[in-house]
C-alpha cells in the first residue's frame, strides 16, 4: 500500500508558524510603544498670571493627547527660539515638540501655539487666537488642538460651546460713563406754581458721560413748601443734556432740557369788600386745575470730583413750561431751580 | 273698543308727563308783580344780604363765589311819579294795631296790579344826582339800582327783587365793577 507523502503538511504548517507567532506577538504588545510622541514645551508669559499660563499648557497637553491619540511628554527649557527647542527635545522621544506664548494686550490675551518638527526644525503648525481672559483658556486650548487635528485655521474650528466671547460678541462701542443721579432742588417761581409759592424737589435718573458730553434722563417730583392755601404738586420726565467744559475733577457745566409734566395745582383766592362802599361784596375761591406742561430749560452749574466714580453737580436752571391751566386761564409757568445731585457708579 | 281706550291713556299720560317736566317750581327769588304789596312796602330802611358770583376781574383774586352785604342800611324813600322826594323815609316799626286794615288796603293795591295804579319811584338817600330815582316798583316788584364811585374805582349794583311779605324784599341782584368784573347772585333785605 502506497502511503501519501507526509512532508508536505508538516512543512507548510513549519514555514506558517514564523510569521504567526510574529502575529501574535504584535497583537500582545502594548499599542503605546507605536504611538508618535509630542513634546510639550514652555510658553513664554507677557503680563499673564504665571498659574494661568501654566494650567493653558496643560489643557493644550490635554487636548493634543485626546484629539491627537499621542503619547506627550514635557520638554523643559525656557527657548524663544527654533534651535533652543530642538536641543531642549533631543533627549526626549519626542517626534514634534509645541510651544508658544500667552500675553495680555489691552483687555485680551494674545495666544499663540506653534508644533515644529523636532529631527529638521520645520513647522508643523502654527496660529494664534484672542480671549476675552483666561477664563477662556480652556476654550482655546480645545480650538488650538482641533486645529491641528484637522489642519485648519483655528476660526474655522468655532462650533457652539467653544466660542469665545471676542468671537460671540458684537463689534464694540467706545465705553462711556454710565451712572446714577439722586438730587435735591429748590424752586423759585416767577409766574405760575399756584401763584408763586416757593417748593422742593426730589429727583432721580441716569447719568451718561463722556469726555465732553454727559447726558441725563431723569423723573422728579416738586411740590409747594411755604403756603398752606396754595399748593402744586408736579411730576414729570425730564432730558438733559450738558457739556462738561473741563475734563478734570472741577468741570463748569452749560445744558439744555426738555420733557413733560403733569402739574395740580389748587389755589385758594379771597378779597374783602372795597373800602369806602355801601355794597360789600368780598369774595372766596378754591380753584383746582391739573394740566399738561411742555417744559425747556438752561442749565449752568459746575460739577465736582469728575475724576472719581463719585461726583457733584451744582446747578441752577431757568425752566419756562409751555401749557395752560383751562379752569383759572393762566398759560405757562416760570422759574429757577437751585439743583444739587449725586452722580454715583461707573466707570 | 278697549284698544282705543288704551291708547288714549296713553297718549294723556304722555303729554302731561311732557307738560310737568317743563314746569319748574318757582323760586322765592324770581320777581313776582301780583303779590298784595307795593312800593310803599319797599319804603325804609334796607339791610341786604346775600350770595353770588363774580367773574371777569383781571385781579384773580376778586373771581370766585362772593357775599353780599351793607356797610350801612340801604335808605329808600317810595314817591308817586312824578311826585318830588319829600325827604326822609319813615321808619317801619313793628306790625301796627290797624294790620287787618293795612292787609286790606294792601289786597286793593293787588287788584289794581300792572295797571300803573301801584307804581311808585324810588329813592336813595345820599345817593348823588337826586333829580332821577334810583328805581321803581310795579306792584310787588321792586327795581332798584346802586350806583358808587370811590376815586377811581366804579361799582354798579341793580337789585331786582318782589316784596314777598311786609318788611321782606327777596329778589336777584347784578352788576359791574371794580375794573372789568361782573357778578350775580341773589339777596334777601329785611326793610325797616
Amino acid at each position: 500500500m502506497h502511503s501519501p507523502p507526509t512532508t508536505t503538511r508538516p512543512l507548510r504548517l513549519r514555514a506558517a508558524r514564523g510569521p504567526l507567532l510574529a502575529l501574535l506577538l504584535l497583537a500582545l504588545l502594548p499599542t503605546q510603544a507605536l504611538a508618535e510622541t509630542w513634546g510639550i514645551g514652555t510658553f513664554q508669559n507677557r503680563g499673564v498670571d504665571p498659574n494661568a499660563v501654566a494650567t493653558f499648557r496643560d489643557l493644550l497637553r490635554d487636548e493634543i493627547g485626546n484629539r491627537l491619540g499621542v503619547t506627550t511628554v514635557d520638554v523643559p527649557g525656557a527657548c524663544d527660539s527654533v534651535q533652543c527647542v530642538r536641543a531642549a527635545a533631543a533627549g526626549s522621544d519626542a517626534s514634534v515638540v509645541v510651544h508658544g506664548s500667552v500675553g495680555r494686550l489691552g483687555q485680551k490675551v494674545v495666544v499663540s501655539v506653534n508644533a515644529i518638527f523636532v529631527d529638521d526644525g520645520s513647522g508643523r503648525f502654527s496660529q494664534r487666537m484672542n480671549a476675552m481672559g483666561v477664563e477662556e483658556f480652556d476654550v482655546v486650548a480645545a480650538r488650538m488642538a482641533e486645529a491641528m487635528v484637522s489642519d485648519r485655521p483655528v476660526a474655522e474650528t468655532a462650533e457652539l460651546g467653544n466660542l469665545t466671547d471676542a468671537e460671540v460678541a458684537p463689534p464694540k462701542r467706545r465705553r462711556g460713563r454710565f451712572g446714577g443721579t439722586l438730587g435735591l432742588q429748590g424752586i423759585l417761581p416767577l409766574s405760575g406754581y399756584a401763584d408763586e409759592v416757593g417748593g422742593a424737589g426730589i429727583e432721580g435718573g441716569m447719568w451718561f458721560e463722556t469726555y465732553d458730553i454727559a447726558i441725563e434722563p431723569r423723573l422728579a417730583v416738586r411740590f409747594d413748601m411755604s403756603d398752606p392755601k396754595r399748593d402744586y404738586l408736579h411730576g414729570g420726565f425730564e432730558l438733559g443734556v450738558s457739556w462738561l467744559m473741563s475734563r478734570s475733577d472741577i468741570s463748569p457745566v452749560l445744558g439744555v432740557g426738555t420733557g413733560l409734566h403733569g402739574v395740580w395745582e389748587s389755589v385758594e383766592r379771597s378779597s374783602e369788600g372795597m373800602p369806602g362802599f355801601q355794597v360789600q361784596l368780598p369774595s372766596h375761591s378754591d380753584r383746582t386745575d391739573f394740566a399738561l406742561l411742555f417744559p425747556v430749560f438752561l442749565r449752568a452749574g459746575v460739577l465736582l470730583l469728575r475724576t472719581y466714580n463719585a461726583s457733584l453737580l451744582l446747578s441752577v436752571d431757568a425752566i419756562h413750561s409751555f401749557g395752560k391751566f383751562e379752569d383759572r386761564g393762566e398759560s405757562g409757568e416760570t422759574a429757577f431751580r437751585l439743583n444739587m445731585q449725586f452722580i454715583f457708579g461707573g466707570a | 273698543m278697549l284698544r282705543v281706550r288704551g291708547a288714549a291713556c296713553r297718549l294723556v299720560c304722555l303729554m302731561a308727563a311732557l307738560v310737568l317736566s317743563a314746569c319748574e317750581p318757582a323760586s322765592e327769588y324770581d320777581q313776582d308783580c301780583d303779590l298784595p304789596y307795593d312800593g310803599s312796602d319797599a319804603e325804609g330802611s334796607w339791610e341786604v344780604t346775600g350770595e353770588g358770583t363774580r367773574v371777569g376781574c383781571s385781579d384773580p383774586d376778586l373771581n370766585g363765589d362772593l357775599t353780599l352785604h351793607l356797610s350801612m342800611p340801604l335808605q329808600v324813600r317810595a314817591t308817586r311819579p312824578g311826585e318830588a322826594d319829600a325827604g326822609p323815609a319813615p321808619v317801619q316799626g313793628e306790625q301796627s294795631e290797624a294790620d287787618a286794615f293795612v292787609e286790606a288796603i294792601a289786597a286793593g293795591r293787588a287788584d289794581s296790579a300792572g295797571t300803573g295804579a301801584s307804581t311808585f319811584d324810588l329813592w336813595l338817600d345820599g345817593a348823588d344826582g337826586g333829580l332821577q330815582p334810583d328805581g321803581f316798583s310795579d306792584g310787588s316788584c321792586v327795581d332798584v339800582r346802586v350806583d358808587e364811585r370811590v376815586g377811581d374805582v366804579v361799582q354798579v349794583v341793580h337789585f331786582a327783587g318782589s316784596v314777598r311779605r311786609r318788611g321782606t324784599i327777596k329778589g336777584t341782584f347784578s352788576g359791574d365793577g371794580p375794573g372789568t368784573c361782573s357778578f350775580e347772585g341773589e339777596f334777601d333785605a329785611r326793610v325797616r
